[in-house]
C-alpha cells in the first residue's frame, strides 16, 4: 500500500498532535489529533461506467494515423481519470487518450484523439481504466473496463508501376520455367502500350488510340509457370536501429511489397524465414499473399541465429523443382550470403537468377562510434563487391528512403 | 506555475489566519508573561519565508511552531507539568516553581476549539496544496484542470469544515454520554500512533 502526499500530511499532523498530547497527558490534543485521521477515514464513493459508445477508424497501415472515439457515462463523486490504453508503439499526432473530470452524480465523458501505429501487428484497443481518487487525494479506486476496439496495422505494399515494356536483353533474366513472353495473355491488365506488329488487333484500346493519333494496345499478364523463393533474414542482427525505424521492419516491408507484386502477377512465391526456419510452401494469387503477409504481422526477431546457407539447405528441395529466382533480404555484413546466393543459383543446370536485397542504414540510429560506422560500412562494401564478382544481383536499399524506388530495381 | 502559486496564495492566507489566531492564543496566555521580547512577529514572517523558499507556506513545522505557541493556555490541564514543578520544588528552586504554578494555574479550563481551529486550516490548506501540486503537474501534462481544481478546493473547503463544525459536538456526545475511560482512550492511542508510524514508514 503506497501512501499518497496527502495522507502522509495529514497522518503527520496526527502523529504530532498525539505524541505532544501523550508526552503533556493533554485532552486537548489528543482530542484534536483525530481530526486529520477522520479526513483520510472518508471512504471512496463507488463509481459505475456505461460505455456508451467505442470505435475506431483508419490505421490499416503503418505510419497513417487513425481515430479513436469513446463515449462513456460515469456515475459517482470524485476525481475520475479515464486512460485508453494504448501499445508502445504507438504515437499520439492529436487529442489526449486520457481524460480527467470533477464527477458529482453522473457525466458523460468523450475521449477523442488520433494516434499513428509505428510498427506493424495485431493490437488490442481494448483496456479502457479508470481512476476515481476522491476529494481529498487520500485514496483511489481503479476499475477496468474491455472494450471491443482491436487495429490490425500492415505494412503498406509499395506498388511498382511499370511505365512501358522494355524490350531488350534482361540483366537479371527470370527464372528456367518463366514462359511469360510467349504465354497466353490472362485477364489482369498490365499497361497501354504502342502497337507493334504481330498483336491482335482485338487488343486495340480504341480510346487511347484515338487521344494519342497512335495505335495503343493493351497488355495483360500473361499465364504461365513461374516462381520465386523469398528468403527473408530474421537473425538476431536485423533488430537494429530504433523501434519505428529498423533493419527488421524495413526487411519486412521489402518483403511484403515483393511478395505482393509476384503474387499477384500468378508467379508461385515461397518464402522462408531465416532464423525461425519457417517455410510457407510456394503458391500463387491473392490467398497465398494473405497468408504471407499475416505470417509477416506476427513475426519477430529470432533469438538465435540460423545461417543463410542452411536456410538453403532446408528449402533445397523446393529449389530444385520449382527453380525459382531466389530473393535474399537481409544484411549482407552480418549473414555474408555469397555461398548461400551461389548454391542458391546452382539449383538448376543452367543457373538460376538470385538478387539480395542488401539493407543499410547511413545516417539512422547503427550504434557505435565513427570509426565502428565506418568498419562495417567497407565490411559490407567487401561483400557486395565479392557478390557482384561471383554473378550474383546486388541491390541496396537505404532503408532511411523510400522502398519503392529499390523494388524497381528488383523487379525489373 | 499558475496552480502552484494559488495553492502558495490560499496556503499563505490560511498560515496568516492561524498565526493571527496563534498570536491572540499566545498574548492571553502565561507564556506572554514570561517573554519580553515580541518574538511572536515571527509567525507572520514564517510562511512567507517559505513561499519565497518555493516551499509549503504552512508547513508541519510551522504547525508545529503555532502549536507550541498556544501550548501556555493548557498548560496547566497536564499532569506533567505539575510534576516538572514538583522537581523544581525538590531541587529548591522554591520560589520558581510557586511563581509558575501562580501563573499558569488560572487557565485550567478545557477548550479545544482554538486547537481544532488551527488544524482544521492546517489540514485544509495541505489539502489545497496538494491539490493545486496535482493540478500542476497534470497541466504540465496537457490535461484541462481548471474547472476541476475549482471544485476540488470548493468541495474539500466545504467537507472539511463540516466536519470541524461536527466534531466538537461529536466528541462532547462521546465524552458526556459514553463516558470512555482514560485506560482505553489511551490504548487507542497508542494503536492510531503504531498506525501512523507503520505508514509514516511505508512512505
Amino acid at each position: 500500500m503506497k501512501v499518497s502526499k496527502t495522507s502522509y500530511s495529514l497522518i503527520s499532523a496526527s502523529l504530532l498532535l498525539l505524541l505532544l498530547g501523550l508526552l503533556f497527558t493533554s485532552f486537548e490534543l489528543i482530542a484534536v489529533s483525530m481530526f486529520p485521521l477522520l479526513i483520510l477515514l472518508l471512504p471512496n464513493v463507488p463509481f459505475s461506467v456505461n460505455v456508451y459508445h467505442s470505435g475506431v477508424e483508419g490505421g490499416k497501415h503503418v505510419g497513417e494515423p487513425f481515430e479513436v472515439s469513446i463515449v462513456v457515462n460515469i456515475k459517482g463523486f470524485g476525481i475520475i481519470k479515464a486512460m485508453h490504453e494504448l501499445p508502445e508503439h504507438f504515437e499520439l499526432v492529436d487529442g489526449k487518450n486520457a481524460v480527467i473530470k470533477f464527477l458529482i452524480g453522473s457525466t458523460n465523458i468523450e475521449i477523442r484523439y488520433k494516434a499513428i501505429p509505428t510498427k506493424r501487428g495485431k493490437y488490442k484497443l481494448d483496456k479502457l481504466i479508470f481512476e476515481c481518487e476522491n476529494v481529498f487525494l487520500t485514496s483511489k479506486t481503479r476499475k477496468e473496463v474491455s472494450l471491443d476496439l482491436e487495429l490490425e496495422v500492415k505494412h503498406r505494399i509499395q506498388k511498382i508501376v511499370k511505365i512501358e515494356t522494355v524490350r531488350g536483353i534482361a540483366r537479371t533474366p527470370h527464372p528456367e520455367i518463366d514462359i511469360s513472353t510467349i504465354g497466353v495473355p490472362g485477364t489482369d491488365f498490365r499497361e497501354i502500350r504502342e502497337y507493334v506488329a504481330g498483336d491482335p488487333v482485338k487488343l486495340i484500346n480504341w480510346k487511347a488510340t484515338a487521344r494519342t493519333s497512335k495505335v495503343m494496345v493493351n497488355q495483360y499478364e500473361v499465364e504461365g509457370k513461374k516462381a520465386i523463393w523469398v528468403f527473408l533474414d530474421a537473425n538476431r542482427y536485423m533488430l537494429h536501429g530504433s523501434t519505428i525505424k529498423n533493419f527488421f521492419e524495413a526487411a519486412i516491408e521489402a518483403a511484403n511489397s515483393i511478395c505482393y507484386y509476384f503474387t499477384t502477377r500468378n508467379y508461385k512465391v515461397g518464402f522462408y524465414v531465416v532464423g525461425h526456419s519457417y517455410l510457407i510452401y510456394p503458391d500463387s494469387g491473392r490467398r497465398q499473399f494473405k497468408k504471407i503477409s499475416s505470417d509477416l504481422m506476427r513475426i519477430e526477431v529470432a533469438e538465435r541465429i540460423e545461417p543463410l546457407n542452411s536456410a538453403v539447405e532446408r528449402c533445397k528441395k523446393y529449389l530444385m523443382l520449382y527453380k525459382p529466382m531466389s530473393i535474399f533480404i537481409t544484411r549482407v555484413e552480418h549473414s555474408k550470403p555469397l555461398i548461400a546466393s551461389i548454391r542458391a543459383s546452382r539449383m538448376a543446370k543452367k543457373g538460376l537468377p538470385v538478387t539480395v536485397l542488401a539493407l543499410k542504414m547511413l545516417n539512422g540510429a547503427q550504434g557505435g562510434d565513427e570509426f565502428t560506422l565506418k568498419m562495417i560500412d567497407s565490411l559490407r562494401l567487401s561483400t557486395i563487391s565479392r557478390l557482384r564478382a561471383a554473378g550474383i544481383d546486388v541491390v541496396e536499399w537505404n532503408i532511411e528512403k523510400r522502398l519503392s524506388e529499390t523494388l524497381m530495381r528488383v523487379l525489373r | 506555475m499558475k496552480y502552484k502559486l494559488l495553492g502558495a496564495i490560499i496556503a499563505v492566507v490560511l498560515a496568516e489566519i492561524s498565526a493571527f489566531l496563534t498570536l491572540q492564543a499566545y498574548l492571553t496566555s502565561p507564556f506572554a508573561l514570561l517573554s519580553q521580547y515580541p518574538i511572536y512577529y515571527l509567525l507572520f514572517i514564517i510562511p512567507i519565508v517559505l513561499v519565497l523558499m518555493d516551499r509549503n507556506p504552512y508547513s508541519l513545522s510551522f504547525f508545529a511552531i503555532l502549536i507550541l505557541f498556544s501550548f501556555g493556555r493548557i498548560l496547566a490541564n497536564s499532569e506533567v507539568f505539575y510534576s516538572f514543578l514538583d522537581a523544581l520544588y525538590f531541587f529548591k528552586f522554591y520560589d520558581l516553581s510557586d511563581y509558575l504554578y501562580s501563573i499558569f494555574s488560572p487557565y485550567k479550563a478545557q477548550d479545544i476549539s482554538h486547537f481544532l481551529t488551527l488544524t482544521w486550516l492546517f489540514v485544509a490548506s495541505q489539502l489545497v496544496w496538494n491539490a493545486c501540486l496535482k493540478a500542476e503537474l497534470l497541466d504540465k501534462e496537457g490535461f484541462e484542470v481548471k474547472d476541476t481544481l475549482t471544485f476540488q478546493i470548493v468541495a474539500v473547503s466545504l467537507i472539511s469544515f463540516a466536519i470541524y463544525a461536527v466534531y466538537p459536538h461529536v466528541l462532547n456526545v462521546l465524552k458526556t454520554t459514553h463516558q470512555i475511560p482514560m485506560l482505553f482512550a489511551g490504548l487507542i492511542g497508542v494503536v492510531l500512533f503504531l498506525i501512523s508510524a507503520y505508514l509514516l514508514i511505508k512512505q
